[in-house]
């Protein structure tokens, strides 16, 4: 029996001293490290990791979310592309496939392209105009699991889309691809139209890559631009390897970019391998509870291997516009006022952007600051705005979307149930599915009220921010951008009239719809425009951050 | 006459009164029971324990509630100062969230302050020390439940497998098996991805969301040990004289599983369950911690571990707190069978 004790008394010590070395060993600290230089070189491994999430899909015809373009960019080729250039300069498209910006009739609907000559898929295979002919297929195919293009309304932009898109032509006859020259026949004149052609989705394809139901989408398929995917397991590792092929002005350093997505962690691991150099960075960034810690052990933002770029992107928590309560504008309106920004904002540690009640962000044509809703909760406010709705609604179950995975998320949606709770709403947290979480909410029907969610620029046009995301005449049953389920006759007819503008009148009506938006139907809870903070490890050189894509360009990094 | 000093029963006989032998005190086999776990000083310290632990999460846990004037769940925006949960025994404005520092004073003065004293915030600036006490309501009952669970189900297809023999014991232990090397943790994830929502929100009245849940997994991911002790029990059992006996005398086959078998299996369900406790709060825990468990809302010390990692390296109180108290649970619970087993059974092991 004594020995027993002594032996359970033993353990009981190991336990204290095991949970003790636990909470101790993290401490360890490591001096300022500086980038000692910034040459690039080609070759190395560059090893990424994707915490709190996966990637969607890569098949440039269903890709759609910011981390899915982050690899596209580093394998595809457009016709019109960003440069590998930091600042402002990388968000100006220069002609990468096309021998030039494309000649445009004097009555502005046809618009011609004149591709290079000897480009090639990593395949060997040559690029020609059927190649975009055929991504322009596949983003508005009613083969496809969804049909992205409609968002953007592509199907109204080029003569015979719709059809095309309605299942009753095997082709766009607005697109006419002969050799090295493609010809769009356009419906009415579109001064965003080469703009538009620098989305992912224009990654050249092979003429015969197929269309598929399937929300994965294909997951390896001949390529064009610096990279190819060469591995792709959904959930786990994307592996890129260069093309031998390309030979484009965009960089290639890497010989290979290892991707490798834990869904499940919220990227504190990932923050110390990054730290010991054993992995170069990540697609999640720092968690949010290490950024000060790690700003001030790197020197601070933009000094050394922690960064930090903006993004021409407006995080929000999406209502669903189809779900009770959150079907009443007023009730939205209420929520606007009780859930409150700069509160969320805190909690995501130093540098993680700036509040903002309107859809539109900086930068954009007719982009006007205002402030609806102030950015502390106002719960008096909320009750005098949310009236007999909300008093109808009191009790009632709102289920709050989440990523538990994140700890931010997580905490996010814990504050916005305890902010609900003051307003007489009964928040219900509802756990996401952490390998596909657009998936549940992009289907009709969905029962969430509030996401968090968010936009970032396609191309730099106020109708991408406004009309992708809240036409109604758009929705679909499954793979719906317009996750809001906002369908407003009277709204549809303003968007389409601010679309028909160019011009000082087109950023007015922009400036107005924003305002109006906001002001009288409330479909979101517009949050705050977003920094992405990121480290680096010490071997990595050549950091070039693209605003557009809001992450630093992963074929430029340099670790060789 | 002298007394006889090698006859110890007459030592305090007085001199000259009549010898009488001393009545053989006959005890209950509980008794003896009871009279060897009370010589285990350390099972009989853990059972101590374990009552604590109980009172203080059910009946400590709302005075403190109460003494402190909020709730576990109650947010205070001032409980974060730099992006990092403050530590223990602060007085902040109890404004429930963050409106600028320093706070206004409008604020402040209609929230007025409130205090955190063990165990500091969180990182949504709740009461760590009351979400302690409010994790251990949680974490108790997924253990107890599950185990109540686990060993019912345990027991009745253990007692049905040796006592019939035959066909039903080679189903019963075919299922088993099945049950022993299926991956759980897997079924678990792909349950979650299902039908986590609607299952969490399952409460029958009374329960903490998330807790029917993990309370239904572990029972029947965790009924195939007991099955199989109570089926080795059962087997040898059914041969005994008595069960004989009683058959003779007409006893129905579920009289005698129910009123001679289970009263002998008393002791190792008692064993089993104590240790079994503990593993079901570890599982809790781990299960929480993965985002698989209990809603984060919802205090359990799994979930208080869960947000640890992300503060581990500024807020060790965080880790440390729900860490210790899971630990010394754990083996509170395992001394407690530990001693029970010597108790029940001082000459071999159950």
């Amino acid at each position: 029996m004594r020995r027993k004790h002594v032996l359970s008394l033993l353990m009981l010590c190991m336990g204290v001293a095991l949970l003790i070395a636990a909470t101790t060993v993290g401490v360890a600290s490591s001096a300022t490290q500086k980038v000692s230089s910034s040459k690039a070189l080609r070759g190395g491994t560059l090893r990424v990791n994707q915490s709190a999430g996966s990637f969607d899909t890569l098949d440039p015809g269903l890709a759609y979310v910011t981390n899915d373009w982050e690899v596209l960019y580093s394998t595809g080729l457009n016709l019109v592309n960003f440069p590998n250039k930091a600042g402002a300069a990388g968000s100006q498209l220069f002609p990468e496939a096309a021998k030039s910006f494309p000649t445009i009739s004097k009555n502005g609907k046809t618009v011609t392209f004149h591709l290079r000559s000897g480009l090639k898929f990593n395949d060997g295979g040559p690029v020609t105009a059927a190649s975009y002919q055929r991504a322009w297929e596949r983003i508005l195919s009613p083969k496809m699991y969804a049909q992205y293009g409609i968002f953007d309304q592509l199907n109204k932009m080029v003569v015979g889309a719709q059809k095309f898109t309605d299942g009753k032509a095997a082709h766009i006859s607005g697109i006419s691809a002969k050799g090295l020259t493609l010809t769009f026949h356009l419906v009415k004149p579109n001064p965003t139209f080469v703009n538009i052609l620098g989305m992912q989705w224009f990654n050249a394809v092979k003429p015969n890559m197929k269309y598929t139901k399937s929300s994965g989408g294909i997951l390896k398929y001949p390529s064009a631009g610096p990279y190819y995917i060469a591995t792709n397991q959904p959930g786990r590792l994307v592996v890129l390897k260069r093309n031998k092929f390309y030979h484009g002005s965009r960089l290639a350093n890497p010989n290979q970019i290892v991707i490798q997505s834990f869904p499940n962690s919220d990227g504190t691991a990932s923050l110390l391998q990054i730290e010991k150099n054993q992995v170069d960075f990540d697609l999640a960034g720092v968690p949010a509870a290490q950024v000060k810690t790690v700003s001030a052990k790197y020197g601070g933002p933009n000094k050394g291997q922690f960064h930090v770029g903006t993004q021409a992107c407006i995080i929000w928590e999406a209502f669903n516009n189809a779900k009770a309560p959150t079907n009443n504008a007023n009730v939205r309106k209420a929520l606007n006022y009780a859930i409150g920004r700069t509160p969320i904002i805190s909690q995501l540690g130093p540098y993680a952007g700036s509040a903002s009640d309107q859809i539109l962000v900086k930068g954009l044509q007719g982009y006007k600051k205002f402030s609806v809703y102030g950015n502390f909760p106002n719960f008096a406010k909320a009750r005098t705005v949310g009236g007999a709705a909300l008093k109808a609604a009191a009790g009632s179950t709102v289920n709050i979307y989440y990523n538990a995975a994140s700890q931010v998320r997580t905490t996010e949606a814990e504050f916005m149930q305890a902010q609900l709770q003051r307003i007489g709403l009964k928040g219900n947290l509802m756990k996401a599915d952490p390998t596909d979480y657009y998936g549940p909410i992009e289907t009709k029907g969905t029962q969430y009220n509030i996401a968090h969610s968010g936009w970032c620029a396609d191309y730099f046009d106020p109708f991408d921010f406004i009309n992708v995301n809240f036409d109604g005449r758009s929705i679909q049953p499954t793979g719906n951008v317009n996750y809001f389920y906002f369908n407003s006759s009277a709204f549809n007819k303003q968007m389409d009239h601010a679309a028909s503008l160019s011009g000082a009148a087109r950023a007015n009506a922009y400036a107005a719809l924003d305002k109006t938006l906001m002001t009288q139907y409330a479909p979101a809870f517009p949050l705050y425009v977003p920094t992405f903070r990121y480290l680096t490890s010490k071997r990595v050189k050549n950091v070039i951050y693209s605003n557009y894509f809001g992450y630093p360009i992963l074929n430029a990094m340099s670790v060789g | 006459m002298t007394v006889r000093v090698d006859t110890p029963s007459t030592l305090d006989v007085p001199v000259g009164a009549p010898a009488e032998p001393e009545a053989v005190k006959a005890r209950g086999y509980w008794e003896l029971v009871f009279i060897r776990f009370r010589r285990d000083r350390l099972a009989v310290g853990s059972f101590g324990f374990i009552v604590f632990l109980f009172a203080a999460a059910f009946i400590g846990a709302p005075i403190a509630a109460h003494f402190l004037g909020h709730g576990p769940t109650d947010q205070f925006g001032y409980g974060v100062k730099d992006f990092t949960p403050i530590g223990p025994w602060a007085h902040i404005p109890a404004i429930p969230y963050f409106a600028g520092d320093p706070p206004p004073p409008q604020l402040v003065h209609q929230y007025g302050h409130t205090l955190l004293i063990l165990g500091g915030s969180d990182q949504l600036g709740r009461d760590l020390f009351l979400r302690l006490l409010y994790g251990a309501q949680v974490s108790l009952e997924v253990g107890v439940f599950a185990t109540f669970g686990s060993v019912s189900l345990g027991v009745i297809m253990g007692l049905i497998a040796g006592y019939f023999r035959g066909w039903v014991d080679t189903v019963v232990s075919q299922l088993i098996n099945v049950v022993m090397v299926f991956p759980y943790l897997l079924f678990i994830i792909a349950l979650q991805i299902v039908a986590g929502n609607k299952l969490t929100s399952i409460t029958l009245g009374f329960l903490p969301p998330g807790v029917f849940n993990l309370a239904l997994i572990f029972s029947v991911f965790g009924w195939f040990y007991p099955a199989r002790i109570m089926r080795g029990v059962a087997l040898s059992l059914r041969e005994k004289e008595f069960v004989e006996a009683a058959r003779m005398t007409g006893a129905s086959d579920w009289r005698i599983m129910r009123s001679h078998l289970l009263p002998h299996l008393v002791a190792p369900i008692i064993v089993y369950s104590s240790i079994l406790v503990a593993q079901n709060i570890l599982g809790e825990a781990g299960l929480s911690f993965l985002g698989l468990g209990i809603n984060p809302d919802q205090a359990s010390w799994g979930t208080l571990l869960a947000q640890a990692p992300t503060y581990f390296q500024t807020d060790v109180w965080i880790l440390l707190f729900p860490g210790l108290a899971i630990l010394f649970t754990t083996i509170a619970f395992n001394l407690l069978g530990d001693g029970l087993r010597d108790a029940f059974d001082p000459r071999g092991s159950l």
